[in-house]
């Protein structure tokens, strides 16, 4: 089965979004070609505004230089509908795929990896080959056809088999560490921040040097350097 | 004028210095926190794989819903001794004890001892055809969440078998059933002495 075919909605909407600029430069190429825009005039070549100046004087193709500004005034109803529609139909496409009751094993895989073997330590599912995650496989790969998604699997094999199923620590402690280490280590941050930033506030601001009296010239020097002296004297 | 005299004109000038901070930056606090932090959890941790299986003393009490829908409390059996056997479908030495636990079941089962079969993280529909094939006919129910095998019996692997005595306390402990006399001796034993 195509990869492509297999990507969830939300990564199939940014495969459009992807393609979008490139469909574009396709129609401003081929509107190029037949003659449309190519008399300097400055009017755009596709829904984006190019800077055609620049790139007819540098020698390089319009449409291939990245847009620089969208334009209101030249986007084309048309081309916008049917970019709102290559929006959604790639999501349609994954959906089909799940629902013809063929499941691939990269499919399978894709949930697999989200689990751990329930015998071999820190093994991964779609990694391990005993006979207890071959199982397992075939157990999601059931859960697949029967049109249950990533998340309804997994959680299903964490109330049957523990979440150690999905790597989470057994024990209670470390459990509960690693649930409440990520909010501690927020809180510190945020603490320290705050702290540093009120210090920040709360620092005198720096007066200019004021050079005093007191240096080589100064009175108790004097009196130093002239005691040392006596003393070196003898 | 004496060395004193003139270190003591010259500490006014010191004291204008801005004062050395006295304790622990908030930096080595943190990094304090957090290297004891990770001494805890490396600690539990390694406590953690030291524990290994109850041999001896109370067994952990539970409560398991067989295939048949039976739910048998571990507690309710005292009086009478308990073999409490892990095991899955995919386990090839579980395949290998299954037809000697049945068999041991068959002598034994008038005699009031209770076999009771766990399966761990096995698929339900693996484990019965399981039991079909070895015909199977004591009470077994699966582990769900792995809480019985996991938390209370810290078992390692499968198969693992505990035997219970009457008094609800680990009489015998063993991996692998290699025959039928390891597990009738300590029974008898237990049906002697009860």
């Amino acid at each position: 089965m195509n990869r492509w075919f297999e990507l969830p909605g939300r990564q199939g909407i940014l495969l459009p979004l992807i393609l979008q600029p490139l469909l574009l430069k396709l129609c401003a190429a081929l509107r190029r070609k037949r003659g449309e825009g190519a008399n300097g005039t400055s009017e755009p070549l596709s829904p984006f505004t190019w800077e055609r100046g620049r790139t007819e004087g540098s020698g390089v193709r319009g449409w291939l230089r990245a847009p620089t500004a969208f334009s209101l005034r030249s986007w084309r109803p048309g081309g916008l509908f049917v970019l709102f529609l290559l929006c959604f139909t790639m999501p349609a496409f994954a959906q089909g795929a799940l629902d013809d009751g063929v499941v691939s094993a990269d499919e399978v895989n894709m949930v697999a990896r989200r689990l751990y073997c329930p015998v071999c330590p820190n093994e991964r599912l779609d990694a391990c080959q005993t006979q207890a995650c071959v199982n397992w496989r075939s157990d999601i790969r059931v859960q697949l056809e029967a049109g249950r998604n990533e998340d309804e699997i997994v959680a299903d094999f964490v109330r049957r088999y523990g979440e150690r199923a999905a790597g989470v620590p057994i024990d209670p402690t470390l459990n509960a560490l690693s649930l409440v280490t990520p909010y501690v280590i927020a809180v510190i941050a945020l603490a320290v921040g705050v702290f540093t930033f009120l210090r920040w506030r709360k620092r005198p601001t720096t007066q200019p040097t004021v050079l005093t009296t007191t240096s080589a010239a100064s009175p108790p020097d004097q009196d130093y350097r002239s005691a040392l002296e006596k003393d070196v004297e003898g | 004028m004496t060395d004193l005299d003139i270190l003591n004109e010259l500490e006014p000038e010191s004291a204008e210095t801005p004062a050395r901070r006295r304790g622990l930056s908030l930096a080595s606090i943190v990094l304090m926190v957090g290297v004891v932090a990770a001494v805890v959890v490396v600690g539990i941790a390694l406590a953690r794989q030291q524990q290994g299986q109850p041999t001896a003393g109370p067994a952990p009490d539970f409560t398991v819903t067989t295939f048949d829908g039976d739910t048998i409390r571990l507690s309710d059996l005292r009086g009478r001794p308990v073999v409490v056997n892990f095991w899955a479908s995919w386990c090839p030495p579980c395949r290998e004890e299954a037809p000697r636990f049945q068999a041991l079941w068959e002598r034994y089962r008038d005699a009031g001892v209770l076999f009771l079969g766990i399966t761990y993280v096995d698929n339900d529909a693996d484990s019965l055809a399981f039991m079909d094939e070895f015909g199977i006919t004591y009470p077994n129910g699966p582990d769900v969440g792995t809480f019985i095998s996991k938390e209370q019996y810290l078992i390692t692997g499968v198969p693992e078998t505990f035997i219970i005595d009457q008094d609800g306390n680990i009489a015998e402990f063993f991996l692998y059933l290699e025959d039928e006399a390891q597990l009738s001796t300590t029974l008898d034993r237990l049906l002697q002495a009860g």
